[in-house]
């Protein structure tokens, strides 16, 4: 029973830990724009992740290390330095993106200017890495994320022409009014969106923080292959509530504002209620991942002390570069950049860093040195190649398609 | 390797070329130029309008629907700098970006008085004198609508 319950956790946790404020902002943008035509781009991302997550997690279980310090290891500094380079920076843009959106959440909910909420979510983030467990603290935001259900449920009380989303998102064209270019920027961004690279780094490093052995492989396997496609699920809905109300309103979402529009016609204030805790969960609990995964990535890169399960004291480097990142993050803030266009540009950067994070990880779980019997078998190889290559056109394609479309203007 | 330097004085070239050609483009006020910014608008009233609906039909609270309001009003002003920095070589341009400008200047008044009245209304639609207000402010933003989507037709912008 107290497995089964584990199990369920796991799910929904990984259910509600899978979105953050780039698959809110993406999907709801792509949803006011192109209707369900991109929906196909989900299926795609979440099929990605599961796949490279699953992979990460067997390399941290089977070694006992996590992904970037064995890649690290087995690739040497100078690709590891490429590797640390690129996905530190897109953290560090992510970082700013889920504190920006904490932030926009709490005007949403209070009318009071985001902006003098920043300070408040720097310190929350920062005092739950420091303070809080780690199976407390992706637990609770993965619950609370769950909130964010809600989504599916004004789909439905929208009494949307289901045959329209239907036809639209399997049979997939460019709207009139947008054009190709405009079209596939964004598919690359929803892409970039659904497989964020700190999702890898955090979950490789989580599994040596949680300690997983060889044993705990199946339930790993169960939380990404049901939790992650759920995941994808809720993704869909809130671009199907922007498809059904703001698109064909001619509304195109440049705001967190918008994107709680529907949920509010659907669902009243109560829905709305639901909706910002679950977006103030979703984007702390990403926060708390994001801000992690750029220390975790950092420490693991220069052989630092690192871990949740060592006292801060124990790992001083550890914490302190994740306080410098955080203090970047709200200094960019502090600017009066738009949150929106960070998280518009995180997304598309983090497609261009992919193949950075992904060939390494395929390398090391095709290493018999640290994987033993549990390399990769020929079907795996066989997906995580062809992803490599659909990861390595989307990366080429997005800076052409950013200047040439405007950002997706 | 004694391509190298040759092959990179080519690219900047190129790049140099690029940027300038992007940098002359679209610095007229054309209906193409015009396009991007309308669209902005149009789609940031229209956003205010429904929030304002849904605030009518106590479906949404005052902190959402003003925080939308707000943040379309940011839209606006975005559009209008986009608008202002186009510079206008001939008359019949000149007219077309002042119509926008026009245009945009009545959806920002409108929105000012939507986020005023949406911010005023904490105490809820039923309040008959909030109501009223919040009515008013949706008839303007409704005409601000219909100025712009004239303006956009005739202009062939959308």
């Amino acid at each position: 029973m107290k497995r089964l319950l584990g199990v369920a956790l796991g799910i929904l946790t990984a259910i509600g830990g899978f979105v953050d404020i780039g698959d809110l902002v993406t999907n709801a943008v792509v949803g006011s724009r192109f209707g369900m035509s991109l929906a196909w781009v989900v299926l795609v991302g979440v099929v990605g992740i599961c796949l490279f997550a699953n992979m990460s997690g067997r390399v941290a279980a089977v070694s006992g290390r996590a992904t970037f310090e064995v890649i690290r290891e087995r690739l040497g500094p100078r690709a590891g330095l490429a590797n640390l380079g690129a996905s530190f920076l897109i953290n560090v843009m992510t970082v700013t993106a889920e504190i920006g959106g904490i932030a926009l959440a709490l005007q949403l909910a209070s009318g009071v200017a985001y902006i003098l909420w920043v300070p408040f979510a720097l310190l929350a983030v920062w005092l739950v890495v420091w303070r809080v467990k780690f199976s407390i603290m992706e637990n609770v935001t993965g619950l609370v994320g769950l909130s964010l259900v809600v989504f599916a449920v004004a789909l439905f009380l929208l009494k949307p022409d289901w045959g329209a989303l239907a036809g639209q998102a399997f049979s997939p064209s460019v709207p009139a009014q947008e054009g190709a270019g405009v079209y596939w920027y964004y598919a690359i961004a929803l892409f970039g969106a659904a497989m964020t690279p700190y999702e890898v780094f955090f979950f490789s490093s989580g599994a040596v923080e949680e300690r997983w052995k060889i044993k705990d492989l199946a339930q790993s396997r169960l939380n990404v292959l049901l939790g992650f496609p759920l995941g994808g699920l809720l993704s869909i809905a809130i671009a199907g509530c922007a498809a059904v109300v703001l698109l064909p309103a001619g509304i195109s979402v440049t705001s967190l504002s918008q994107v709680a529009l529907p949920v509010a016609q659907a669902g009243g204030q109560l829905a709305l209620a639901v909706l910002i805790l679950g977006v103030v969960a979703a984007t702390f609990g990403a926060a708390l991942e994001t801000t992690l995964s750029s220390g975790y990535t950092l420490a693991q890169f220069f052989g630092w002390s690192w871990g949740k399960f060592r006292r801060p004291a124990q790992a001083a480097r550890f914490h302190v570069s994740m306080i410098v990142v955080l203090l970047a993050g709200v200094a960019v803030l502090a600017t009066g950049v738009d949150p929106i266009l960070v998280t518009e540009y995180s997304v598309v950067f983090s497609a261009i860093a992919l193949p950075l994070t992904y060939l390494p990880i395929l390398i090391v779980a095709n290493d018999p040195q640290y994987m033993g019997k549990h390399v990769n078998n020929r079907a795996v190889n066989i997906a995580g190649v062809t992803y490599l290559f659909v990861i390595l056109v989307a990366s080429l394609a997005a800076i052409p398609l950013m200047i040439a479309t405007g950002a997706g203007a | 390797m004694s391509k190298s330097p040759r092959f990179r004085n080519v690219v900047l070239t190129l790049l140099v070329v690029v940027a300038g050609v992007l940098a002359g483009c679209s610095q007229q006020p054309s209906a193409d130029a015009l396009k991007g910014p309308a669209e902005e608008v149009s789609s940031a009233v229209r956003a205010a309008s429904l929030a304002v609906d849904l605030r009518i039909s106590d479906s949404t609270t005052a902190a959402a629907a003003s925080t939308a309001a707000d943040d379309m009003l940011g839209d606006v002003e975005s559009a209008t700098k986009e608008v202002h920095a186009l510079s206008a070589q001939t008359q019949e341009e000149r007219t077309l970006r002042n119509d926008v400008l026009a245009a945009f200047s009545s959806v920002s008044r409108a929105l000012l008085h939507a986020r005023d009245a949406l911010s005023s209304s904490s105490n809820g639609p039923s309040d008959g004198q909030g109501k009223a207000q919040l009515s008013t402010v949706q008839g303007e933003l409704r005409a601000a609508t219909e100025q712009l989507d004239s303006l956009m037709t005739k202009a062939g912008i959308q």
